[in-house]
């Protein structure tokens, strides 16, 4: 074990506060004195920072994970001195072990919730850039919502499991049902879908690798909210990373939801770049509600990479 | 010390949770809430059919209601659109696959029922009522006619209506001077003959042809469903839940059969809304038909669709091509399309036995004993092109609860509405 542990999370410490704090003071400087590309730029950078410091964190998780395994062993072969007089110093060398494993444990959770934190301040900006540079196109606020049904309710939203052929040995569960509170009847369940408690579902996303930003939302009235079973258009915003708006991308759309075989039942797809950066998704259709996943690729020149926004019906 | 009155309270209070886990017919505000979901009363409207610019015209139903009755649009004069869709049997015909001139590979679907979703067909190979008309009607093992032949028919045996509807067309000039029997979909001579026409009378017939689906879609969406008992328990239930009223609405076994099709037996993750249907496609491992010739369900239809001449994208439609969104949309690939179905309503289901794409099974009985211990789908690797999905679950249900099931399901039946002419032969 080279590297410690406690220094690299020592650094990272101060480098999230720092980056905190500028942000914010960019964040406030900017409402007033606008300059959105900057903006997103400085997201662009704690962003990356952010994932630096997920990073670390997964390293001193498995280092972790490395001493819990020694100490597994060291506790076999304290088991066979007991009785013997080296037992009492090698009980507490392993219960020192042991502290420092949980030491490091500590510490790769603090190092992953302020990755989290950074994140989420750094699209926190990206939102604010967005805001300022296309003030006329973001409607939305919040993560996107399933329209009040107008008349039809539930019908076509409840949800189907496909099982995939390899699965099929896996089936002796049978299906699953839910009873909400205030009913005597059942009704089908949302199997294995369940969307995590802390999904990232905000509507503004980092590329995978930093190299677009990217905002996404319905077009439909009188809100921004989403239709069920009805085939409607998003709009796509993207930028560089630079805050630049990002002009003749080629744009993939798929979706699925977590857990199932099933996709979209339609194929979206990008229809025109209506402004520069401005993209207009036709052909979007939500047959069940639930965690669907929005996977959106964006290839410009020899740049690849992958916009991913949750979305919870 | 508590008094025999404070007890009665107490009892009072506690009686009706545990009474309402054992009365079936106990439900409270969001069971009917739920239960108003797949009621009749909250059928949408029929669906825009910006394709068909008659779709609602009642002068086309008339005439729509005539051909669909009418045995001349045949190749041998004895086969119509209500040999194998009768009114009595809920627009099917008792038959695990039908028969006219041949034997079709698939089962005849109930028509009343079919309206509200995208796609016609099991597999959805058409998008529209009025493309899915025209399919029969050159179809060798149905009305074999030839597709010149349907069309002069049309524009010969009801000229007036025709003109009344489409005015003295070009077209329809056109149409009538021909004398060929010609067909793109028939080998051979038919064919031949097709493919020896100028383009100009091709595109007469196709036009013809078109307004003759158009004007049989027409009547087709005259087709109304009345509420059936489930319907009317649900309204008992929203006005004043009493229980004798609904006790001679649905009995014991059908309540809990209901019951168990929203609940345990999942029945309504697909068959859902007011016509027990998604209307998506899904592969639940029917019987395979035919294990020498598989059907691939929507995997086909999807193809079919991308070749079809009288889609919403055509220039037989009436539509703007932006208006044709399912069509510009269509999901063209997918494991998932292989061997899947469209989720048939289940209004009226149990009055149109045999079932499945090609009537597999003979009684409700056997489709809940499918489900209950379903097999996966039949898989050969020569012929499909990758291994079927399976989109359901063992059940386990005992076999009070199956036939409980079925029970309920005969509570979806409509009455025939006598008065109703448009399920009636029309009269000329
Ligand atoms: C020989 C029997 C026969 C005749 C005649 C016939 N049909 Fe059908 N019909 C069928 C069968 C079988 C199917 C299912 C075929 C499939 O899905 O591949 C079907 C499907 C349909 C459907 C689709 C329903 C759904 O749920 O997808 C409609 C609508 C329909 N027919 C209307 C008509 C009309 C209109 C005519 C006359 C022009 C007609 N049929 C003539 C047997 C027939
Ligand atoms: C995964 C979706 C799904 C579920 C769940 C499901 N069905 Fe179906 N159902 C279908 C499809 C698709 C078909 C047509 C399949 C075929 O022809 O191969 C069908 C066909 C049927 C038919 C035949 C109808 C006809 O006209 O031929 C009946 C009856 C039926 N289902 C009842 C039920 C019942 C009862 C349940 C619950 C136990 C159930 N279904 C659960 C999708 C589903």
């Amino acid at each position: 074990m080279s590297l410690n542990p406690l220094r690299i999370w020592l650094g990272a410490l101060m480098c999230v506060w720092t980056f905190i704090a500028q942000a914010e003071s960019e964040a406030h400087h900017h409402a007033s004195d606008t300059d959105a590309q900057a903006l997103m730029h400085k997201a662009g950078h704690i962003l990356s920072q952010a994932q630096a410091l997920e990073l670390e964190s997964v390293a001193v998780f498995r280092n972790a994970n490395d001493l819990l395994n020694r100490i597994k062993t060291l506790r076999m072969t304290q088991r066979e001195l007991a009785g013997t007089e080296q037992e009492a110093a090698f009980t507490d060398m392993v219960n020192a072990l042991n502290t420092q494993r949980e030491h490091w444990q500590t510490q790769g959770a603090h190092l992953r919730r302020y990755s989290g934190e950074l994140k989420t301040e750094a699209l926190g900006l990206m939102e604010i850039g967005f805001r300022q540079a296309w003030s006329d196109k973001v409607n939305l606020r919040g993560p996107m919502q399933l329209m009040p049904e107008s008349g039809q309710v539930m019908a076509h939203n409840a949800q189907v499991r496909s099982v995939h052929p390899t699965m099929l040995n896996r089936m002796d569960d049978g299906p699953d049902t839910r009873q909400d509170a205030g009913m005597t009847m059942s009704m089908p369940g949302m199997s294995g879908q369940q969307a995590p408690e802390d999904l990232d579902i905000s509507t503004f996303q980092a590329s995978r690798n930093l190299n677009f930003f990217a905002h996404v939302e319905p077009i439909t009235k009188p809100h921004p909210m989403v239709p069920l079973n009805e085939i409607h258009e998003w709009r796509l915003l993207i930028s560089d990373a630079d805050g630049q708006p990002l002009t003749g991308a080629n744009i993939v759309i798929d979706g699925h939801m977590p857990g199932h075989v099933h996709g979209l039942p339609t194929q979206p797809r990008v229809t025109t770049e209506v402004a520069p950066g401005e993209y207009l998704i036709e052909g979007i259709k939500f047959q069940m509600t639930g965690w669907w996943v929005m996977q959106i690729d964006v290839t410009r020149g020899d740049i690849q990479d992958a916009l991913v926004f949750n979305v919870v019906l | 010390m508590i008094r025999p009155a404070v007890l009665f309270l107490l009892l009072a209070f506690t009686l009706p949770t545990t009474q309402a886990e054992q009365n079936p017919y106990t439900f409270t505000e969001a069971d009917i809430q739920f239960l108003s979901m797949f009621t009749l009363d909250n059928l949408p409207d029929l669906p825009d059919a910006p394709s068909n610019r008659l779709a609602d015209n009642d002068q086309a139903a008339r005439l729509g209601h005539q051909l669909f009755f009418d045995t001349g649009l045949s190749a041998n004069g004895e086969v119509a659109c209500s040999t194998c869709h009768q009114p009595e049997r809920y627009f099917t015909d008792g038959l695990p696959q039908s028969q006219a001139l041949g034997t079709t590979r698939r089962n005849a679907p109930s028509i009343p029922s079919a309206l509200h979703g995208p796609w016609q067909f099991w597999d959805g190979r058409t998008d529209s009522l009025w493309a899915q008309a025209l399919s029969p009607l050159e179809d060798l093992n149905e009305h074999g006619m030839d597709r010149t032949s349907a069309a002069r028919y049309f524009v010969t045996e009801y000229r007036d209506e025709y003109e009344a509807l489409f005015g003295a067309s070009d077209e329809a000039e056109r149409v009538r001077a021909l004398t060929e029997s010609a067909s793109p979909k028939q080998p051979g001579e038919p064919a031949q003959a097709w493919s020896d026409l100028d383009e100009a009378d091709r595109d007469a017939v196709n036009r013809v042809f078109a307004q003759l689906g158009k004007v049989i879609m027409a009547y087709e969406r005259k087709l109304d469903l009345e509420p059936a008992r489930f319907d009317r328990f649900v309204n008992a239930l929203q006005e004043d839940k009493e229980e004798s009223r609904l006790r001679n609405l649905l009995t014991d076994d059908e309540v809990n059969g209901m019951r168990l099709f929203m609940g345990k037996a999942n029945c309504a993750s697909c068959h859902n809304g007011p016509l027990f249907t998604n209307f998506e496609f899904h592969n639940i491992g029917a019987p395979e038909a035919d294990r020498k010739n598989v059907d691939l369900g929507r995997f086909e239809g999807v193809a079919e669709l991308q070749d079809n001449t009288f889609t919403c994208l055509s220039d037989y439609s009436d539509a703007d091509p932006e208006q044709c969104e399912e069509m510009r949309f269509l999901k063209q690939q997918g494991p998932e399309l292989v061997g899947a179905f469209k989720t048939p309503s289940l209004r009226n289901v149990n009055e149109t036995a045999p079932y499945m794409q090609a009537g597999q099974l003979a009684t409700l009985m056997d489709v809940i004993a499918h489900y209950n211990t379903p097999t996966p789908p039949f898989y050969d690797r020569e012929q499909h092109p990758s291994r079927p999905h399976f989109d359901i679950l063992p059940l386990k249900l005992t076999v009070e609860e199956q036939e409980q099931l079925a029970a309920f399901l005969a509570t979806l039946t409509s009455p025939i509405p006598d008065q109703d002419k448009w399920w009636q032969a029309p009269t000329r």
